[in-house]
């Protein structure tokens, strides 16, 4: 199964509840999109525009109303029953009886421990996110960052083809965020795995992505596709340089329009 | 200090009423401490509670068998779910006092009548407990177990059944006084022996330091029902708890 | 509104009506013996046989059960009351109040009737103590539920604690009194039915208790059907107040 992601004109119409009157909410209309195998796109836009329902529909938490997702080739939960899709959630989700080690070893005890071989056991993915002297504590024994960190290493424990992150880090103070971002990229490049990575955070989605998607909400659509030019790997300095604040300019004339347009309140600026 | 506080009180209490016994001045239903212990014989109260503990035990077991199986019904079949729960609460919602001459006359005065009651009154706090309890997975948990495909034993296995113990056993805990309280109830409507029978024996023959004794006895094993599995809750839900050793 | 009422108790007729067909049927149907469950025509003729007797009995729970309310209520009226102008003292007696809750009947009635012997007395005292607790929660709820401009308003106005608490918390409690009502009144029947199986008070539970161990089948059920028809009567008639004083709210 190779890795790419592949989404056709993919459309999303949540409508209401049956028996209840009114139109559906266009959540997504005709998106498009191509994450190359072992790419890294970061999906941004504003809250409603439908980016965790595109997440959703690849994870095939969803389907599609129109349109056609493939991932390897592959229909999506033809992706999930292999086991080829990792997810990390906005929480963690981490299930508070078990231990964090049991917690990065729940894929193994779903799918039966021997029936796939991980290329990395449970104890070195704790080590590869840095949580290696906490296998037997509970999950409310962390903080929030380390909480994500072990959620990051239970969603690559089955060696998935493609990593789908759902604003991870979100729920995060900025200073664990920006480590957290570095060790994720180090993560993603160790593991090869394609990533798309859902974010409300533009200096995050540039300095993570090859490519930033930028969308629009009612109707949720990708407007615009922002390529970065930054090398790999990612260091915090780059995040001083031109080709940085370019991009980063880049994706918020997309999201704001290139005029940006005068504060009404003087005040309010502050 | 707050948990030293309602033992002081107890000591206290029976202090002053002891005090008030030596200074001759107690009402004659209220026997003191020390005519409490001199009429405590352990194997008459043995040969009493023993029967009791036996069919509220009974009781209790039959019941949490059959709550826990239509909690998994309910929640597998939601049709059956309205359903269940009404049954369950209509039962509870049967006094006692009408269903057991009934049981007696249906059943005979053996302890079958009495572990009937105890069922009944100890099936609907379980029932709802783990009607509750079955449905308590958030939705991302449940998104989680979808992509990672896995099959609904797994979920049951590794996601609801431990989600659900919370609930299951604050039901354990009110349902454990209740069959206790239950069974005492259906022992006076006509049983040999059992807690019950000591309190009408007692009550019959004007002996306050058993009637006492017998109502010390029932409130213990009620109470004694709710700390056992308190106990077992807190060996067992060692997630629930605060997060006191967060970094 | 009449006819909806008509409609309702015609309705109930008619359940009842299905429900003694059903009985009389299945006895029928599988040739279930008299002695496990008599024949509606039995029971009935066991009212008309006994009635002065079940009359007597009935009166009798329903008499201490009515009287351990009044007396509970006055209770939990006046503690209401004292309390809602005064947080400490609601504050120190709140121990005491949970300790009401938490007693169950089968501990506290063999005490009772220590203390009380025999008779009337233990029934009235074990119902002042079962339907105490519902009845001082849902008054102290009514009394705090008042909203802030109503009270507001009457502090404009200059009213006194005790204006305030005639024109605005009283009136504002009603609801909450005959929710209060409905569940102490099962709790009060239950309470009194409990006693008479210990002190062998001649009311209504001592003769389900009596007709069962007497193999009196048919009293037995006519005597639980009085007790159940007692029970829903008390939860008609409270529910049926409750409407009439929430008419206004409406």
């Amino acid at each position: 199964m190779s890795r790419e992601v592949l989404i056709e004109h993919a459309s999303m119409v949540f409508h209401p509840r049956a028996g209840r009157r009114g139109d559906g909410v266009v959540a997504l209309q005709d998106v498009s999109l191509a994450v190359g195998e072992g790419r890294f796109t970061a999906l941004i836009g504003p809250s409603g525009c439908g980016k965790s329902t595109l997440l959703r529909l690849v994870a095939d938490i969803l389907q599609p109303s129109a349109g056609r997702i493939l991932v390897g080739g592959a229909p999506p939960g033809e992706a999930r029953r292999a086991h080829a899709i990792g997810f990390v959630f906005q929480q963690a989700t981490l299930l508070p009886w078990r231990s964090v080690l049991q917690n990065v070893a729940l894929p193994l005890d779903v799918v039966g421990r021997g029936a796939r071989r991980s290329g990395r056991s449970p104890e070195a993915l704790l080590t590869l996110v840095g949580l290696e002297g906490f296998a037997r504590a509970l999950p409310h024994e962390l903080s929030g960052g380390m909480q994500q960190r072990a959620a990051i290493a239970r969603a690559l424990v089955l060696q998935p083809e493609v990593l789908l992150l759902d604003e991870p880090f979100g729920a995060l103070d900025e200073i664990t965020r920006q480590r957290m971002n570095l060790e994720l990229l180090r993560i993603w490049q160790e593991s090869r795995t394609t990533a798309l990575l859902v974010t409300h955070s533009i200096a995050e989605a540039v300095f993570m992505a090859d490519e930033v998607a930028v969308m629009s909400a009612r109707p949720g659509r990708i407007t615009r596709l922002v390529p970065i030019g930054l090398e790999r790997p990612r260091t915090l300095g780059m995040m001083r340089t031109a080709p940085f604040f370019e991009a980063v300019n880049q994706v918020r004339d997309a999201l704001f329009g290139t005029e940006q347009e005068p504060l009404a309140d003087p005040v309010e600026a502050y | 200090m707050t948990r030293a506080l309602p033992l002081l009180v107890v000591v206290v209490l029976v202090g002053g009423v002891q005090a008030l016994h030596a200074l001759g001045r107690l009402p004659v239903f209220l026997p003191a401490p020390s005519e409490l212990w001199a009429a405590a014989d352990p194997r008459v109260l043995a040969a009493h509670i023993g029967p009791t503990l036996g069919r509220a035990a009974a009781g209790f077991a039959i019941a949490a068998g059959l709550a826990l199986g239509a909690a998994g019904l309910a929640t597998a079949v939601a049709a059956l779910f309205g359903p269940i729960y009404t049954l369950g609460a209509t039962l509870q919602a049967i006094p006692v006092i009408a269903l057991t001459p009934l049981l007696a006359v249906w059943l005979g005065t053996g302890p079958s009548t009495q572990v009937v009651i105890a069922v009944l009154a100890a099936q609907f706090p379980m029932l709802a407990g783990a009607m509750q309890g079955f449905r308590a997975v958030d939705a991302r948990q449940m998104e989680l177990f979808h992509t990672l495909a896995a099959p609904p034993w797994q979920r049951l296995r590794l996601l609801i059944v431990p989600a659900s113990l919370p609930y299951v056993f604050q039901g354990f805990k009110v349902a454990a006084p209740s069959a206790v309280l239950g069974t005492i109830t259906a022992e006076w409507a006509g049983a040999e022996r059992g807690v019950g029978a000591m309190m009408l024996n007692a009550l019959f023959a004007f002996d306050p330091p058993q009637v006492w004794l017998a109502v010390l006895s029932a409130c213990v094993l009620a109470g004694g029902g709710y700390a056992l599995w308190a106990a077992v809750e807190r060996l067992v839900v060692v997630w629930d708890r605060p997060a006191e050793l967060a970094p | 509104m009449k006819r909806p009422i008509m409609r309702r108790v015609l309705l109930r007729a008619l359940v009842a009506a299905a429900l003694v067909a059903l009985w009389q049927g299945a006895i029928v149907a599988w040739e279930i013996p008299p002695y496990l469950v008599p024949a509606p025509g039995s029971v009935a003729a066991a009212f008309g046989q006994h009635a002065r007797l079940l009359g007597a009995r009935a009166g009798f729970t329903l008499g201490s059960a009515a009287l351990g309310l009044l007396i509970s209520l006055g209770f939990a009226c006046a503690l209401s009351v004292a309390f809602t102008n005064s947080r400490v003292l609601a504050r120190a007696t709140m121990p005491l109040v949970v300790a009401f809750r938490s007693a169950p009947v089968v501990a506290v009635a063999p005490l009772v009737m220590l203390a009380v012997g025999r008779g009337i007395g233990t029934s009235i005292v074990v119902v002042v103590i079962v339907s105490f607790f519902p009845l001082y929660v849902n008054l102290m709820r009514g009394l705090a539920a008042p909203d802030r401009s109503a009270m507001e308003l009457m502090r404009v106005t200059g009213a006194s604690r005790w204006q305030v608490l005639r024109y605005v918390r009283i009136p504002y409690a009603m609801p909450y009194l005959f929710t209060g009502l409905r569940v102490a009144g099962g709790s009060a029947i239950l309470g009194a039915m409990l006693s008479e199986w210990l002190t062998g008070a001649p009311g209504l539970g001592m003769t389900i208790l009596q007709s069962g161990d007497m193999r009196e089948i048919e009293t037995l059920w006519a005597a639980v059907i009085l007790t159940v028809g007692m029970a829903l009567g008390v939860f008609w008639a409270t529910s049926a107040g409750e409407r009439a004083v929430l008419a206004w709210r409406v």
